[in-house]
């Protein structure tokens, strides 16, 4: 009996971990209640994030290269190279807007002292 | 108490981010329209060139092992046609792999007339000219393996990765 993995990896289930997250960011700005301090939990948690699957992105390009026969590299590559892009390209999203996030919580520090 | 609490849902919430990214790219890697598209563009590449531009092992392995030579494998493989019809039954049998939906897998008729659209091109890639009666012959033989063709098509464990 075959498996379904598209039934295993469906996108419901990525849209329910989007929410989680959401929540729990919710949550991280409640508990703060300062604005600055939320700003900052979460660009921390963005590009701690960001780095971590930077790292498992490079890893499993070079565990790839590395590991698969280069008889069935070509087969693997076809769903390993899309994964690749995917966690690289979100990664990257994720620094660059905890970087934002720092910046935007600066400005707000400045905008204060100020005032 | 606030800010051990601002600690710890910081750390799930970097666990659980994590993890969706993971599932997500793994999800997107695996749709239907990514497998078509990544075996388009990249698995005739990939299976004919290595990372350092020469010819891949399974390339050889199949000169070694057949009657073709380097140039007309070449040549197969370049081909425009052939190319779209390769990775039309090679997307196939990854997406029957991922699914095990019978909807996937392409029938006797088609992978026959797949064979049939591309036979005159073969030939002159070969540089052999190919008379009707002859190619009737090679696709009698065809559709009376037919069969045997689409079940050792679809009986493959393609990648390895099941």
């Amino acid at each position: 009996m075959s498996i379904n993995f598209r039934d295993i990896f469906n996108m419901k289930y990525g849209y329910m971990g989007i929410i989680v997250v959401t929540i729990l960011l919710l949550l991280i700005f409640v508990l703060n209640k300062d604005i600055k301090k939320s700003l900052k939990s979460v660009s921390i948690i963005f590009i701690v994030v960001g780095v971590l699957n930077l790292v498992i992105s490079l890893s499993i390009n070079i565990i790839i290269k590395v590991l698969v026969d280069s008889s069935y590299r070509a087969f693997v590559e076809v769903v390993s190279n899309s994964m690749y892009n995917t966690l690289l390209y979100i990664s990257i999203g994720l620094i660059i807007l905890g970087i934002i996030l720092i910046i935007i919580n600066k400005c707000i520090i400045k905008e204060k002292v100020r005032e | 108490m606030r800010k051990f609490l601002v600690v710890v849902i910081s750390i799930i919430t970097v666990i659980v981010l994590s993890s969706t990214i993971l599932y997500i790219s793994i999800t997107n890697s695996l749709s239907e329209k990514s497998i078509n598209n990544n075996v388009k563009e990249n698995l005739v590449k990939d299976f004919m060139y290595d990372d350092n531009g020469n010819n891949s092992e399974l390339f050889n392995e199949i000169i070694d092992n057949s009657d073709i030579d380097k140039e007309t494998l070449n040549k197969i493989m370049e081909s425009e046609n052939i190319n779209e019809s390769i990775s039309e039954i090679v997307s196939s049998v990854y997406n029957y792999n991922l699914t095990g939906n019978e909807d996937y897998k392409l029938s006797e008729e088609v992978i026959v007339s797949m064979i049939e659209d591309n036979i005159d091109e073969l030939a002159s890639i070969n540089n052999q000219e190919i008379t009707e009666e002859e190619k009737e012959e090679i696709l009698k033989y065809v559709r009376e393996n037919s069969k045997e063709l689409v079940n050792s098509l679809y009986g493959l464990n393609i990648g390895d990765y099941r």
